[in-house]
């Protein structure tokens, strides 16, 4: 009986406990993420799929951020103007125009962009209330993340929280 | 959506995400998908002269529209796509992991 017991409870702990399990990001960076319901892989593009959320990772290609527009070498100017209004004005005026319609279409304003530093690594996210999703960008030395986060504002923190050294 | 209107609707997305959308499956989810964004999008607000607005809250676009309105929607969305790339950039690149989870079914 008590074996039964032992064993049914055993079950219900483990049958809702989510184990974390750890995405590589490169040689310096990684992202704990909780078991997901799914994963699924597209051309570039891997989706964690989770009951109520998601969220989606990519390493930034400059030559597909828009289509026929190569961004090559301006990347990180360019999306750090995304967020940065000081940033914007050092682009020419063709390239701002696009870096604010894309801020809008982000949702960003003056006071919703999140910032981060970790060591060398720069994080930097904004949650869009209208579309209930949150774009996050970390930018290393070789490489642009972006993380996509399809949840509330909350999700977008813990996300950004769960990007630690390896 | 018949043939025609899915030709239509990956002609037009392929102008704003290239190639990866011939692997995509032109269903109902990419459409509602693709009049979500349009309709969000302040920058293109033209394209949406062609179907009744404002969308019934709770109401997906591909079952409130007609078909002869969807029709329109569509084959102007692929005739315009040149003007509608430009001014969808920004609203396109919001909604690219949106399309890309509908494209998986998940």
């Amino acid at each position: 009986m008590l074996r039964t017991i032992f064993l049914l409870c055993a079950f219900a702990f483990y049958s809702n406990v989510a184990f974390t399990q750890t995405l590589i990001l490169s040689d310096k960076l990684q992202l704990n993420y909780d078991d997901p319901t799914l994963i699924s892989h597209t051309l570039d593009t891997l989706i964690f799929k989770y009951k109520t959320w998601s969220f989606a990772h990519e390493i930034v290609d400059p030559k597909k951020i828009y289509q026929k527009v190569d961004l090559t070498g301006v990347e990180r100017l360019y999306l750090n103007s995304i967020f940065s209004l000081k940033e914007r004005e050092k682009l020419p005026n063709w390239l701002k125009a696009l870096a604010e319609e894309q801020a809008e279409s982000f949702g960003i304003n003056n006071n919703n962009v999140t910032r981060r530093k970790i060591d060398s690594v720069e994080i930097v996210a904004a949650f869009n209330p209208q579309q209930s999703s949150s774009h996050i960008y970390i930018f290393e030395d070789l490489r642009v993340h972006h993380l996509w986060v399809q949840g509330d504002e909350n999700k977008m923190h813990d996300v950004i929280n769960r990007i630690g050294e390896r | 959506m018949d043939l025609q209107e899915k030709e239509d609707l990956r002609i037009f997305l392929a102008s704003l995400y290239g190639s990866q959308v011939n692997t995509w499956p032109m269903n109902d989810e990419i459409f509602n998908l693709t009049y979500v964004m349009i309709s969000e999008s302040s920058a293109c607000s033209d394209a949406m002269d062609f179907v009744p607005r404002p969308l019934p809250p709770g109401r997906e676009p591909i079952k409130w529209i007609t078909q002869q309105a969807r029709e329109m929607f569509l084959r102007t969305l692929k005739e315009r796509k040149e003007h509608y790339v430009i001014c969808l950039k920004a609203a396109a690149y919001s909604f690219k992991f949106k399309f890309l989870e509908a494209s998986m079914g998940v």
